[in-house]
């Protein structure tokens, strides 16, 4: 573990702190942020054993000595530089994270309407920016890899209810009707918790649960290779 | 390519499994209230249980209930018992993790788990002192509590109803989109409520007991 000492002064976030640290102090320092508002995701470290961007994060907030570590359960690239991205980018490929349709795209055509609600709806699970805070904080992904976690079955439920996907409770149940999905879940709630976007993330896992819990009960479809 | 698992027989035995964890948990809750009430029966006199549990055993209640009690917590060790973490690995992530997350839910988790492997153990000695000196009456369950088994049965009853409130909390947790808030009020509600009311009873025993040991 590495120290440095920094100056305090109002409205100082961790995200300008570890950039003043870097330019001054150490040029080697490694750490990620793109927006520095809370937008990007990158910048998620634990914070104080915590979770969380610390460009969201005021250094007023914290003790006065601060202890920054990388997010766990992802590959560490240096410091407090994790990979997100290849995490994300297979859980997207495994919850087949787009809207699943026969129909042909017509480009002249208008729009499919959607009720304002449902819209909305969608939108508010859309707001998830992978910044991996949910899978750092949750027991069952520090234990078990494979665990799609909060981030992953979020997503599921976002294409669950979009009408736009056809896909039905035993499609999704082929993706997430396992230990690894949504029974891997022991709700500790520490992905609703810490999430920094406040998704509401207990009213998610515990909707493909019950979805997941009446696919296994409902009578099986033939299955072709 | 295709994820093995859903070549097996039968993929749906996780979901099978996590519901049946969830099930024999709340039989087991159930059961654990009806325990409470007859236990209870002490407080109206030695007289008043003594009639419950002679009633239970002349319709074999008793008897049947104790073996099919058995079979539920084994069934429940099995099933709910797949999520405890049993490899060095597994202990060692969580710990790390729980003791630096500063997170309460965490923390319980990791007490269910610990309080659940500590009831197996606090239920076989149970059982086999209560069904080795068959059949339960008062006098007999008094005078053991107060030659100093009280002191199994305190920690005993904490652990128990730890198990037990923190479990349906999470099985509301699990299943719901309810308010966490105030879930958690329930929660401890219950678990301090069943525990002074278990050792209130524990002491009325021991005090019973009292009288006739020596
Ligand atoms: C008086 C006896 C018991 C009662 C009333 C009880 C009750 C419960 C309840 C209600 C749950 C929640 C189920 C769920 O999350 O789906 C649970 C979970 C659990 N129980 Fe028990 N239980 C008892 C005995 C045991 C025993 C003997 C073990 C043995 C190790 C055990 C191990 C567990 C574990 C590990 C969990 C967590 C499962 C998970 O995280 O999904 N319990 N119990
Ligand atoms: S659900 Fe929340 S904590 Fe998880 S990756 Fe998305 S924004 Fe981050
Ligand atoms: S509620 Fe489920 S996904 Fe969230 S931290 Fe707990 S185990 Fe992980
Ligand atoms: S830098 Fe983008 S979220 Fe912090």
């Amino acid at each position: 573990m590495q120290e440095y000492r920094l100056e305090e002064y109002p409205g100082l976030n961790l995200y300008i702190a570890l950039n003043k640290i870097r330019e001054e102090q150490d040029s080697s320092l490694q750490f990620d942020f793109v927006c520095r508002a809370g937008i990007c995701g990158s910048c998620a470290m634990v914070i104080n054993g915590r979770p969380g961007l610390a460009c969201k994060t005021l250094v007023s907030t914290l003790s006065r000595t601060i202890t920054l570590t990388p997010l766990p359960v992802f590959k560490l690239v240096g410091d407090l530089s994790v990979d997100t991205g290849t995490w994300f980018r297979e859980m997207a490929e495994r919850a087949g994270s787009w809207v699943h349709t026969d129909k042909e795209f017509d480009p002249e055509a208008e729009e499919e309407r959607m009720s304002n609600e449902k819209a909305i709806e969608i939108f508010e699970l859309e707001r998830c920016i992978e910044c991996g805070c949910c899978i750092a904080s949750c027991g069952t992904a520090n234990m078990r890899e494979d665990f799609m976690g909060a981030a992953g079955l979020n997503r599921i439920a976002r294409f669950m209810i979009d009408p736009r996907d056809q896909r039905d409770g035993a499609d999704f149940f082929e993706v997430v009707g396992s230990d690894d999905g949504a029974f891997g879940c022991m709700g500790l709630m520490a992905c609703d918790d810490l999430c920094p976007k406040d998704l509401p993330l207990q009213a998610q896992l515990s909707r493909v649960r019950r979805a997941m819990a009446k696919a296994a009960f409902a009578p099986k479809k033939k299955v072709a290779f | 390519m295709i994820e093995q698992w859903k070549l097996l027989k039968n993929p749906r035995l996780a979901a099978r499994f996590d519901l049946i964890g969830m099930v024999t948990g709340l039989m087991l809750v159930f059961f654990m209230f009806g325990h409470a009430m007859m236990l209870a029966t002490i407080v109206f006199g030695i007289e008043t249980m003594d009639g419950l549990s002679m009633w239970l055993e002349d319709l074999y209640l008793a008897q049947a209930g104790a073996v099919a009690i058995v079979f539920v917590v084994l069934i429940h060790f099995v099933t709910a018992g797949r999520k405890l973490p049993l490899r060095v690995n597994e202990q060692r992530m969580i710990w790390r993790l729980t003791r630096k997350l500063s997170h309460l839910d965490t923390w319980l988790w990791l007490v269910q788990a610990v309080t659940g492997m500590m009831i197996l153990l606090f239920v076989a000695v149970h059982l086999y002192f209560v069904l080795t000196t068959f059949p339960i009456e008062a006098v007999k369950s008094s005078t053991r509590v107060a030659s100093n088994f009280g002191y199994f049965y305190a920690p005993m009853i904490i652990v128990i109803w730890l198990h037990l409130g923190i479990g349906l909390y999470r099985i509301f947790v699990k299943w719901t989109p309810f308010n966490r808030k105030i879930l958690k009020v329930f929660k401890w509600l219950l678990i301090l409520g069943f525990i002074a009311d278990s050792l209130l009873v524990l002491k009325t025993f021991w005090a019973i007991g009292l009288q006739y040991v020596n």
